[in-house]
């Protein structure tokens, strides 16, 4: 584990939920698109932690939802970011969809410049 | 942790009886034991043991971890209902080392571990009731327990979670119904002829997906509904190879009661079992996990 201070990130309720929603749509598509692997699932718990974070966070019914995580679970969302932005540029263009794209390069940029030295992700087994 | 602490944290659990079942008597059929005054129709002996030991390990690798809630670190009381082994529950205390983890089971035969400061294993029967406080747990975590519970009691089973867990605290529930990705016509003829048998024993597994939404109808909010699969046979590696003994000694464990009941002998069922496991390993099939879980509302 690193040993790097945490990162800090704020966000307003609604940038929470939809984080929220990024990391259960990501659990979805990497079970159901990735072989297990202890790097998957890695990444995975990463995320869970980062979910529940943010959930708690939330439960505290303040404006501005103040997110502390570890490098390696910023690492996780940057790579969480990368999926997703692929993903949905393979769908059909639409106002929603080019939104969450904009949104999520928005959270991927953000966290490339709190963790510049990120670790990309190699490329992991597929389903069927 | 010092003496002191342990101590403290042992009387920090709330007061709560062991309550021995009347399950104890078991039932041999097909050489295997199984519970004679239970639904529950899995057997409760060493070999199935091994194969729930396989099966968490399994699991793990699968799913990627023992627990898939957005719960916190700072977790203090987590109950485990058909705890089998125990094994979660001591898996678990080492990822929440603050936590007070209790694991219920029918009989305490199947306990592998005995109680201490992290853990308590205690015999109960979801179908009676949970013998604990309203709101005791921050996290009450049930998993596979498809052969325990009657399609009919599902509501009532839920209702029980609900009311041992604390407000903002969380439930999850993962099963298995005969839900298979890639699955091939055998696969399909065994798994719809295995639900019939179960239909008539009162356990509904096609309804098993359905079980989020019971979740949802019972009141939890942010209810997640995540279909997983976890791949069945050596095409899917190590995992897949773990996964598909673990099906296999599943079907081997259901054999007795099934061909009993069907009035079939056990070398058709077993070949029927041997062709579908080859299809597994032909078509690259995966068996789907359904998991759902969910928050009790915050008291106003």
């Amino acid at each position: 584990m690193s040993t790097a201070p945490p990162h800090q990130f704020d966000l307003s309720r609604e940038q929470a939920q939809r984080l929220i929603a990024y990391i259960q749509t990501y659990r979805s598509y990497s079970w159901e698109h990735q072989l297990p692997s202890r790097e998957r699932n890695e990444l995975l718990r990463l995320l869970q932690m980062v979910q529940g974070k943010v959930m708690s966070c939330l439960d505290q019914q303040q404006e501005i939802v103040r997110l502390v995580t570890t490098t390696e679970e910023s690492t996780a969302m940057q790579i969480m970011a990368s999926v997703l932005i692929a993903m949905y540029g393979m769908k059909q263009s639409s106002n929603e969809r080019d939104k969450t794209l904009v949104d999520l390069a928005r959270l991927k940029n953000h966290i490339k410049q709190l963790i510049p030295g990120a670790v990309r992700s190699k490329t992991q087994a597929f389903y069927p | 942790m010092t003496i002191f602490a342990r101590l403290f944290r042992r009387q920090r659990v709330p007061p709560i009886h062991e309550m021995l079942t009347s399950a104890e008597k078991t039932l041999i059929v097909d050489d295997r034991a199984r519970l004679e005054d239970s639904p529950y129709f899995l057997p409760k002996d060493t070999q199935e043991d091994n194969r729930l030991l396989l099966q968490h390990t399994a699991l793990y690798a699968a799913i990627g971890n023992h627990y898939l809630a957005p719960i916190k670190p700072d977790i203090v009381n987590i109950l485990d209902v058909g705890t089998g082994t125990g094994i979660w529950p001591v898996d678990m205390s080492r990822l929440f080392p603050s936590a007070h983890i209790v694991g219920i089971d029918l009989i305490p035969s199947s306990f592998h571990y005995s109680s201490n400061a992290a853990c308590t294993f205690l015999c109960c029967d979801i179908l009676k009731g949970l013998p604990f406080p309203d709101q005791q747990f921050d996290f009450v975590h049930q998993r596979l327990l498809v052969a325990g519970i009657p399609t009919t009691h599902w509501p009532d089973v839920i209702r029980e979670l609900i009311r041992v867990t604390r407000p903002g605290g969380w439930i999850e529930l993962l099963e298995v119904g005969i839900t298979v990705k890639n699955a091939g016509p055998e696969t399909t003829r065994l798994l719809t002829w295995m639900a019939d048998m179960s239909k008539e024993r009162g356990f509904d597994i096609s309804a098993i997906p359905q079980l989020g939404e019971l979740l949802v109808r019972a009141g939890l909010q942010t209810v997640e509904i995540q279909n997983i699969p976890a791949p069945l046979g050596t095409w899917g590696g190590r995992v897949g190879g773990m996964l598909k003994s673990d099906v296999l000694s599943a079907f081997d464990a259901v054999k007795g009661a099934y061909c009993t009941q069907a009035s079939m002998p056990t070398e058709q069922y077993e070949a029927w079992v041997k062709i579908v496991a080859e299809e597994w390993e032909q078509r690259q099939a995966s068996y789907i996990f359904h998991a759902a879980y969910g928050k009790r509302a915050m008291e106003k």
